[in-house]
């Protein structure tokens, strides 16, 4: 039996996640909970249902089908209980709004591949190929690395977003079959990268030097992605913490910085939890870009290479 | 050389163009029924060339202040001159409406309704539009004849042929390489040779003799109105003018007195004659889609002479061009309301090709074509739509340029088309590889040979191929009006898979498609008799030395002329078989007949609702699935062989096409609820573009989808409609992503060259945007967007389109 994956989406005409036009696939699951993630619904690694309540029209079509009655009619409206959810899907089915939906999908590394391949044509003209990216691709990473091994035997080019939190082994094995990596510092200092991360980040720095030093990927492949969250993790102490940890690596490394958006916090309420960084005691906003301009002239300053993927 | 700023006196007459709203205009009207009430008796086609000149000598002239390149088709910018010669009956019943529509709205003055008034009773029953509905009374079968919509000319909701109900053919692009090589002067020496060449010992002498004659009164009419731009310029040059309007206006009056005595020596004398040529078309005829051809390519000699000899700079080249395609904005047309509905926001398909190849097979691209795109981002206008031709060897360079123009413009211009899918389709019409690569687009996508292929709307036929799958499921009766023009062979119930619901479908095309041949044929002859185009013709190859005009067909031009044939709906009727498959044959939770029950209830009841449910879940064309797209490919093919059985009047061929202006409304409004979830009235799918908001992943699964089409078979144009939100193109902060603008590119040579793609379009620009604009037209009444062939103000669209158009998914990223 072939090995299954669990993913929460394809995405084609990618255009941030390596060269060219690629095909970016979401694995599910991960083990960080960095406040500012934008893909919530890619952190537990089972599938789970999304409930857009604004959506909703409490038609009621949803507690009919339940067979765990964890939707129920209250005071005429639809009420979802998650704790009693198995995540079936049956609602899902039903829903005629769209305001219910499934996340996540267990899926065999051939159909995953015959979907990255059909847009073969768009990779060759571009220089583009495949990017795995999550959730973390390496808490799956028997199904990851298959995955790549087999679009290698395409000659697809391929890429990486990983926290690098697993072990070495793992990190190795799944680099024999890639040709481009992002990796993401979100701190230096171990303490507030578990606040903010719910991780310390010693495995992933010594996996960076690892990477490097192995060279399990080649240098001119590696970017290492700075999240710029105002106030939760940029001010200049920090930033300097980045830029010495980066400025000790013995190969020169392109930097891109990845500045801090929104577009994922309708999300969290779909998925009946709180975006953290919604509590003023975070003081947080989207960089303009002006401040951003200021960062990039900081780091550059302290002899960081900053690129724009 | 300019010593001052062209640029200042280009803003003003933009300024001044734009100040003005769409009208009517009595002139024409006015003088043409006044030359006809003289003629009587006359030879049609010389009584008509008297009729031209005879507008061209009498109708205003002007010249606003600050334009470079003059002649005006009507008493004021955006006037739409009358044609009563084609319908009357229309100028007579809506001209109350006309200012009150909705959309296509024009002011009507009060000349206007008092020249309707003074010649509606001498054209009452000798146009056009009496002429084809009369012999279509004559021709077709009782049956068919109850079920024809003689207002709209809908045949059973299937076939609209009112295109041409009162209309002319337009659609051609003529040899301008020609017209600049001889100018008008040199034309007309041609004609008084063939005159003084005349064989009397051939039959057809006399015919020729009336046709060169015909020609020779329009060209006294053409001479005259060029010389009246003389005069007026010379005139307001005496006046209280500025200096630098001074300077202009002895310039505009040299360059007309020149092009009255030879051919253009310059890049400005050379603007100046193709416009006047194109104008000139615009008031000889109302047919639309009169294009331009490569402007790039026969404009560069002109441009690069004059750069070399230091007569022109770059940016004066760009303000010219960008006066000329400023003067394309003044031009109107009025249509009747059946058929403004098919297409809304005033659009006249005036089409200028760029790129492409050479004859011999080399990158095409010059200064020039970069100069009009430039001119293109600049103005900002609706029209002409300008396109740009796409091959293997088309420099990055150039397609970096054009989507930063696409960008800049906003309105869905340039529109790429692929030299890879187009000079192929053109060889295997018989055309050598050398002229098919010298092709360019006519309208909104309909590949021609600049001056061999001939107007071939002759009776364009659109097909509302949705409405068929509808009356193929009612066992061949129309749902509508209950009228059952030709019975399916089998009750559906008995139909056991797809393939053989696809073989009723087949009979039922086989049957309609017959009707394309009366009613194509009907309107070319009505052409031939009544409205020839001396004018047209004489810009054309071969139809001086012939001695023919355009509208009767033959000669070496048929092998380039293709009579427009255009399918509708292909995306829903896939999307509908695909449904059908999996509902019906797979896990059989209907029959067939249960199916159609429930679509005439307009998915109604709960079982309604749940299946609708079902089948809006069900993968649909535009996700690069196999197993719908074969669908759109099978029944394109079908609908092809079926056309291809017959012949049009003309000679030459039916040319295809799946592209279909704005018809999706009108004819989704007449098509019931049908298989793909689509409620009854809904648009359908637009041109080749998937049903919006069905296609869910990506935008490469759009292209891998239609390209799955054999476009090579449809001569006459796919459209494909994208839309996408700026911040594909942008970075964060609104300005150009130059690593997002290549990967564009990228995308854009992946379907046309590889994949094989016709064309394909795109709207960048959110919904949000489109949504404010709705609310608060006057705001965003410079909002230009691509509809279908063509684009137009936004705010000008009839709502439902502009509803559509804001359905059409939004790629993000």
């Amino acid at each position: 039996m072939q090995i299954k994956g669990l993913i929460f989406n394809i995405q084609k005409y990618s255009i941030h996640d390596g060269p060219g036009i690629r095909t970016l696939v979401f694995v599910k699951g991960c083990p960080l909970r960095c406040l500012w993630c934008c893909n919530p619904e890619g952190q537990t690694p089972q599938p789970e249902i999304m409930y857009y309540r604004n959506l909703c029209v409490s038609c009621g079509m949803c507690t009919k089908v339940c067979p765990r009655g964890a939707s129920v009619f209250r005071d005429n409206s639809v009420v979802y209980n998650r704790e009693l959810c198995t995540s079936c899907g049956a609602c899902v089915r039903v829903c005629p709004t769209g305001a219910r939906k499934l996340v996540g999908k267990y899926v065999t590394v051939d159909e995953v591949l015959s979907e990255v391949l059909k847009d073969m044509k768009f990779y060759v003209r571009s220089g583009g190929g495949l990017t795995v990216g999550g959730g973390e691709p390496l808490t799956q990473h028997e199904f990851v690395k298959e995955l790549l091994r087999r679009a290698k035997e395409y000659a697809i080019h391929t890429a990486v977003e990983t926290s690098l939190y697993a072990g070495p082994h793992i990190v190795k094995e799944v680099l024999r079959h890639t040709d481009y990596l992002f990796v993401d510092i979100k701190h230096v200092d171990p303490t507030k990268h578990l606040e903010l991360t719910g991780v310390s980040n010693e495995l992933i720095l010594s996996n960076i030097r690892y990477v490097l030093s192995e060279s399990l990927v080649d240098v001119s492949s590696f970017v290492i992605r700075i999240p710029i969250i105002p106030s939760v993790n940029d001010d200049y102490g920090s930033l300097r913490g980045i830029a010495e940890f980066i400025r000790s690596l013995k190969h020169e490394v392109s930097v891109e910085l990845l500045p801090y958006h929104e577009l994922g916090k309708h999300k969290y309420e779909a998925l009946g939890r709180e975006y953290a960084l919604s509590n003023p005691i975070w003081k947080v906003f989207i960089p303009s870009k002006e401040y951003l301009e200021s960062i990039s002239k900081f780091l550059t300053s302290l002899g960081v290479k900053l690129v724009s993927t | 050389m300019a010593s001052y700023s062209l640029s200042k006196l280009v803003n003003e007459f933009y300024k001044n163009v734009m100040m003005f709203k769409p009208s009517l205009c009595h002139e024409r009207a006015m003088i043409l029924t006044e030359s006809y009430r003289t003629s009587e008796g006359l030879p049609q086609i010389i009584r008509r060339a008297k009729a031209i000149r005879e507008v061209l000598e009498g109708m205003s002239v002007y010249i606003l202040k600050g334009e470079l390149i003059v002649g005006n088709q009507a008493s004021r910018p955006k006037a739409a001159p009358l044609f009563p010669e084609f319908s009357i009956s229309f100028l007579v019943n809506e001209l109350n409406e006309i200012p009150r529509r909705p959309f296509d709205s024009f002011d009507v003055g009060v000349e206007v309704k008092n020249v309707i008034d003074k010649i509606s009773t001498y054209w009452f029953g000798k146009t056009h539009e009496d002429r084809v509905t009369y012999l279509i009374s004559l021709v077709l079968p009782d049956e068919a004849l109850r079920s024809f919509n003689i207002n709209s000319f809908v045949l059973n909701d299937v076939i609209y042929a009112g295109v041409r109900k009162a209309s002319g053919d337009g659609h051609i692009i003529p040899n301008y390489q020609t017209l600049l090589r001889l100018g008008f002067p040199g034309i007309l020496k041609n004609v008084e040779d063939e005159i003084s060449k005349l064989d009397l010992t051939d039959t057809q002498s006399f015919k020729k003799a009336l046709f060169l004659e015909a020609v020779r009164i329009v060209y006294e009419g053409v001479l005259s109105f060029i010389k009246r731009y003389y005069v007026l310029a010379r005139e307001m040059a005496d006046g209280d003018v500025d200096d630098d309007w001074r300077d202009e206006l002895l310039r505009i009056a040299e360059v007309c007195s020149n092009l009255l005595i030879g051919p253009p020596k310059t890049f400005r004398e050379a603007l100046q004659l193709i416009w006047f040529a194109h104008l000139i078309l615009q008031i000889e005829s109302n047919g639309h889609s009169v294009s331009l051809g490569r402007s790039d390519q026969y404009l560069y000699p002109y441009y690069e002479a004059d750069v070399r000899e230091g007569r022109i700079t770059k940016e004066e080249a760009l303000e010219l061009i960008k006066c000329f395609l400023i003067k394309m904005n003044t031009l109107n047309k009025v249509r009747p309301w059946s058929e403004t509905r098919y297409k809304s926001g005033y659009p006249l398909f005036m089409t200028i090709t760029l790129g492409g190849q050479t004859p011999d097979g080399q990158d095409a691209t010059n200064e020039l074509t970069y100069l009009f795109l430039d001119a293109l981002a600049e103005v900002k206008l609706p029209q002409p739509t300008i396109v740009l031709r796409v091959h293997s060897k088309t420099p990055e360079k150039l397609l970096v340029h054009a989507v930063k123009v696409l960008i800049r413009h906003g309105g869905g211009l340039p529109a790429f088309f692929s030299d890879e899918v187009i000079i192929p389709a053109l060889m295997n019409m018989g055309i050598t590889v050398y002229e098919a690569r010298e092709y360019a687009i006519a309208g909104c996508s309909e590949a021609v040979i600049p001056g061999k292929s001939l107007s071939f709307t002759g009776g364009v036929c659109y097909f509302n191929l949705l409405k068929l799958l509808e009356i193929t499921l009612n066992d061949g009766c129309n749902p509508r009006n209950d009228l059952c023009l030709f019975n399916t062979t089998r009750e559906i119930d008995e139909l056991r898979s797809v393939d053989e619901l696809i073989e009723e479908f087949k009979n039922q095309l086989a049957f309609y498609t017959k009707f394309i041949v009366p009613l194509t044929s009907i309107t070319s002859a009505t052409d031939a008799d009544l409205n020839p185009t001396p004018f047209a013709s004489s810009l054309m190859d071969h139809r001086i030395e012939l001695g023919l005009d355009i509208s009767e067909g033959g000669g070496p031009n048929n092998k380039y002329s293709h009579t427009i044939i255009q399918g509708h709906g292909i995306a829903n009727v896939a999307n509908s078989l695909y449904v059908i498959e999996e509902l019906v044959f797979r896990e059989k939770l209907l029959t067939l007949k249960e199916f159609r029950e429930i679509l005439l209830s307009n998915w109604g009841g709960v079982r309604g609702k749940e299946l609708r449910k079902l089948a809006l879940n069900i993968p649909k064309y535009g996700n690069d699935v196999d197993d719908v797209d074969r669908y759109a490919k099978i029944i394109s093919k079908l609908f092809y062989d079926e056309v291809m059985k017959y012949r049009p009047l003309r000679g030459a061929v039916f040319g295809l096409s799946l592209q279909g202006l704005t018809a999706n409304v009108p004819e989704g409004e007449a098509t019931g609820a049908t298989p793909d979830g689509r409620l009854s009235g809904e648009a359908l799918a637009d041109n080749v573009s998937p049903h919006p908001g069905t296609d869910r992943n990506g935008v490469t699964a759009i292209l891998k989808s239609v390209s799955k089409v054999d476009h090579s078979l449809f001569i006459n144009g796919n459209i494909l409609n994208i839309r996408f939100h700026p911040s594909v193109l942008t970075d964060g902060f609104g300005g150009i992503d130059e690593g997002k603008v290549l990967r564009f590119v990228k995308m854009l040579e992946t379907f046309l060259i590889d994949l094989k793609g016709f064309q394909v379009q795109f709207n960048i620009v959110s919904a949000e945007v489109l949504r404010e604009a709705q609310k608060e037209p006057l705001k965003h009444a410079n909002l230009v967007v691509k509809v279908a062939g063509y684009s137009a103000y936004f705010t000008s669209l009839d709502r439902k389109l502009q509803d559509q158009i804001i359905l059409r998914t939004e790629h993000l990223l």
